[in-house]
């Protein structure tokens, strides 16, 4: 099964070998590093998951998401939090404003693919 | 009425009386007399008219003559002696009586005079006891006030209504001529807000109401939080709260009640920490250990990514795997930095104190209630919570913040009508203010963070973020998906699961009697606004003061310096003084200048009228004005009205006139001459703030002689001062 993934990050340290893993994994990948480039690229490309990061340059994580899950048309895109914010009251925060999965950093290749193929086919 | 005047009016009576006497009996005698006899009584009197005049004048200049006497060598005399044998039991023991009179009266002086020798070493020998006594109880409080002043925090006790009846050092460095800012509708409050007009000097004293000092919003919180706790006989009743004081500074208060042996309220101590560099470094180590933790995160992250990449795919392509490659290299550097340099920085740090207090939800929540409906006149409905669980806030900082939201929300949404509730959800507690209408987004909610807590007049000085992060809390909107009826804003706080009670400061029980070794009576004094015409001058706060000025014309001269001193309770408090130079923006002429001493060139770059006056104003809020010749320097205050806007409504006493009233017989009043009366010595004539102190111990020492002719409150003396032969002067 192959389908649209958008990785929004800031750090290609991140990117790169979470690109390749999509990419290994059989999906098409787009990359946003901030939170203006990641409204463009759901407008443009209409991915089915994003892997989003919360602390963005311009409008962070949980706007984007908040944004996306507002739209109708964007309401079935699947958002996973993937983010170095690790308290409690984040998550609670992320999954409250509709994300489908919070995932913080450092994760597992296994964790992250297994969570992305769920979603994916759920 | 003097004994002059005395003199004059019987003199007239006596004549007029004497006069009317012999005219009613000649009337009576004459008509009782036969033609003939009258007849021949005529020509008697037509003959000898002129020696029986001259008889009768010199029968009348006799009897004056012997009235005069009478009057010079023993009315006045007695009345003079009555007034002088007073002066010596009540005012100055080492006065003499020098009256000039009959030899009785001279006998009698003498004998005076041996009973005052007398008199003069019994009291000596009984005020060297007194004083000895004294100087032990000075002692004791010096070692009370050398305690105190050794306290790193600043401690202020107050009485019931507010009034503060003792402070030390680190207080006064806090507090004193604290610059708040007032509103338009002359209330003071925190910094920051753009109601503002005009910023005002505050002082600190005995007597002076703490709700001067610290905007009244925030002690009446903690007062009530307070009476809350005692109320329910909680282990903890100390409220806490943060506060600004001059510089800026940042102090965490805690407010301990003061009760009485029946666990009444009598009182209360506030203790405050000063926390601005504490909470600078608490802070920055806040951040470091996000920015650290965050780092790590991200940096392993990259690193466990990378690793498990080239572990699972070992056939990728050269160039892939040498960039995977480099970024495990540059992240292990990275880590190590984030671990050597900033680490170590970000431990190690006291992070207690903004203290954050257990607080149950309900309670806080019908806080907010009540401020809602106070500060903002919004309908909030408190919706039954679930289960009253704790949290650890600041709980003034937390009901501003709600208070926050709910003023934005009115801003952008327009909702009129607000529904409050709280529940629970594994470790958070949450704090629904939900409302009818459209919902808000997080993206208007964006530019809050920033905000300072400023709504209506009450505000902190802190941003809701900091606010926020402090408390580990979070808001944002909250959808119920099943009735989405209302919207709602959601306040995420952490939970406390337990309340420790072994910390709790233990409350301060008076003992029956007063303290040991601090005899203050304070405790028990009158309301913060009482009905001052009929309080007892004994109970009143005066400020004594005096004006120095380029000349004697208050439409021309203007003021070069102002000197004043406190009187609380009869007692001069010489280290609460105001004593201020005055630029008059002209030259001040050499004849003044010889009197007080002040040349141009001294006060040519002191601050003007303008800036003085209204700190002088400021020094003295709620008391009782008392100058010499006060009639002079109120009419030079008035004169600068329309400059600065400034008018002096306190009630005036003037030791002019009570001098007066004291000693009618003495003919000078002047400052010199009252203190000579009355045993005081004169310091610093001619200085404002000489003759400001020298007023307030000549004031001192009338008012138990004002006592002595039944004159006992502000009314009281006032009227009589109203009588006093000097109220005529006018200027």
């Amino acid at each position: 099964m192959s389908r649209k993934i958008l990785i929004v990050d800031d750090d290609p340290n991140i990117v790169v070998p979470l690109q390749f893993l999509m990419e290994q994994n059989g999906h098409d990948v787009i990359v946003a590093q901030s939170g203006e480039e990641a409204l463009e690229a759901v407008s443009k490309y209409n991915p089915a998951l994003v892997l989003l990061d919360i602390m963005l340059p311009g409008i962070d994580g949980f706007e984007v998401c908040e944004i996306i899950k507002l739209n109708p048309e964007w309401k079935a895109i699947k958002i996973i939090f993937l983010t170095a914010k690790g308290r409690d009251v984040d998550i609670a925060k992320g999954m409250v404003l509709g994300a489908d999965a919070y995932i913080t950093k450092p994760f597992s290749n296994k964790q992250i693919v297994e969570c992305v193929k769920k979603l994916l086919e759920a | 009425m003097k004994s002059k005047q005395k003199f004059g009016w019987f003199a007239g009576i006596y004549a007029v009386s004497g006069a009317l006497i012999i005219i009613i009996v000649t009337i009576f005698l004459w008509q009782q007399l036969s033609p003939p006899e009258k007849q021949l009584l005529g020509n008697v009197f037509s003959q000898y008219a002129l020696f029986i005049l001259t008889a009768g004048f010199l029968l009348f200049a006799g009897f004056g003559i012997l009235i005069e006497w009478v009057f010079r060598g023993y009315i006045i005399p007695i009345n003079s002696l009555s007034e002088e044998v007073e002066l010596i039991y009540s005012a100055n023991p080492s006065h003499r009586i020098t009256i000039e009179g009959s030899r009785d009266i001279k006998h009698l002086v003498d004998q005076i005079n041996t009973g005052a020798e007398r008199y003069e070493t019994l009291k000596n020998n009984v005020s060297k006891q007194i004083n000895s006594a004294m100087a032990e109880s000075e002692k004791e409080k010096n070692i009370l006030a050398a305690i105190m002043a050794e306290l790193p925090e600043a401690v202020l006790i107050c009485n019931r209504e507010g009034q503060v009846i003792l402070y030390n050092t680190q207080a006064k460095r806090f507090f004193n001529e604290q610059i708040v800012q007032i509103d338009k509708a002359g209330n003071s409050t925190a910094n920051g807000d753009p109601a503002f007009t005009f910023e005002e000097k505050r002082f600190l004293g005995i007597g002076r109401s703490i709700f001067e000092l610290i905007d009244k919003h925030v002690i009446r919180h903690a007062l009530d939080e307070m009476h809350k706790r005692l109320h329910r006989h909680d282990a903890e009743v100390v409220s806490s709260f943060v506060l600004t004081a001059k510089g800026n500074r940042l102090l965490r208060a805690e407010t301990v009640p003061i009760l009485t042996t029946r666990r009444k309220f009598s009182g209360f101590i506030i203790i405050f920490h000063d926390i601005t560099q504490a909470l600078r470094t608490e802070s920055r180590t806040e951040f470091l250990l996000h920015s650290f933790q965050d780092r790590i995160r991200r940096s392993a992250a990259s690193i466990k990514s990378a690793i498990g990449i080239m572990q699972e795919y070992p056939e990728m392509d050269p160039v892939r795997y040498e960039r995977l490659t480099k970024i495990i290299q540059n992240e292990s550097t990275a880590l190590v930095h984030v671990i050597q340099r900033e680490a170590g920085e970000a431990f190690h740090q006291d992070r207690k104190q903004w203290p954050l207090v257990p607080v149950s939800a309900s309670d806080l929540v019908e806080a907010f209630r009540k401020k809602a409906i106070n500060v903002l006149n919004v309908a909030l409905t408190l919706e039954k919570g679930k289960g009253n669980e704790w949290i650890r806030v600041d709980s003034y900082s937390m009901v501003l913040i709600l208070l926050f939201l709910i003023d934005r929300i009115i801003k952008i949404i327009g909702a009129v009508e607000f529904f409050c509730s709280f529940s629970t959800s594994d470790s958070f507690v949450h704090i629904d203010i939900s409302w009818e209408g459209q919902a808000l987004k997080l993206e208007q909610m964006r530019t809050w963070e920033n905000q300072e807590l400023h709504i209506g007049r009450e505000g902190l000085p802190l941003y809701l973020k900091e606010v926020l992060d402090h408390h580990e809390a979070e808001i944002w909107p909250y959808c119920d998906r099943e009735t989405k009826i209302r919207s709602c804003l959601r306040l995420y706080l952490p939970a406390y699961k337990s309340y420790p009670q072994d910390t709790a400061r233990q409350v301060t029980v008076l003992p029956e009697d007063r303290p040991e070794f601090y005899n203050f009576d304070l405790f028990h004094q009158q309301g913060q606004h009482p009905d001052l015409d009929d309080c007892l001058l004994a109970d009143l706060p005066f400020t004594v003061f005096d004006t120095e000025t380029t000349g004697l014309n208050p439409g021309v001269d203007r003021i070069i310096s102002i000197g004043a001193v406190r009187i609380i309770k009869l007692r001069m408090l010489k280290e609460e003084c105001f004593d201020a130079l005055v630029n008059p923006e002209r030259d001040i002429p050499a004849e003044t200048t010889k009197i007080h001493g002040i040349k141009t060139d001294m006060v040519r770059f002191k601050p003007g009228i303008d800036k003085v006056l209204p700190m002088f104003h400021q020094f003295v809020t709620n008391t009782i004005l008392v100058a010499h010749n006060a009639a002079f320097d109120m009419r030079m205050l008035q004169t600068c009205e329309a400059k600065t806007g400034i008018k002096f409504i306190n009630p005036v006493l003037d030791t002019l006139l009570l001098s007066d009233v004291i000693h009618p017989e003495h003919k000078s009043h002047n400052l010199s001459d009252i203190a000579g009366r009355l045993g005081v010595e004169v310091l610093g004539r001619h200085t404002a703030m000489g003759d400001a102190t020298t007023t307030a111990t000549l004031f001192l020492k009338m008012i138990p002689l004002l006592g002595n002719i039944g004159i006992y409150t502000l009314k009281e003396a006032r009227d009589a001062s109203q009588k006093s032969y000097y109220a005529r002067f006018k200027f």
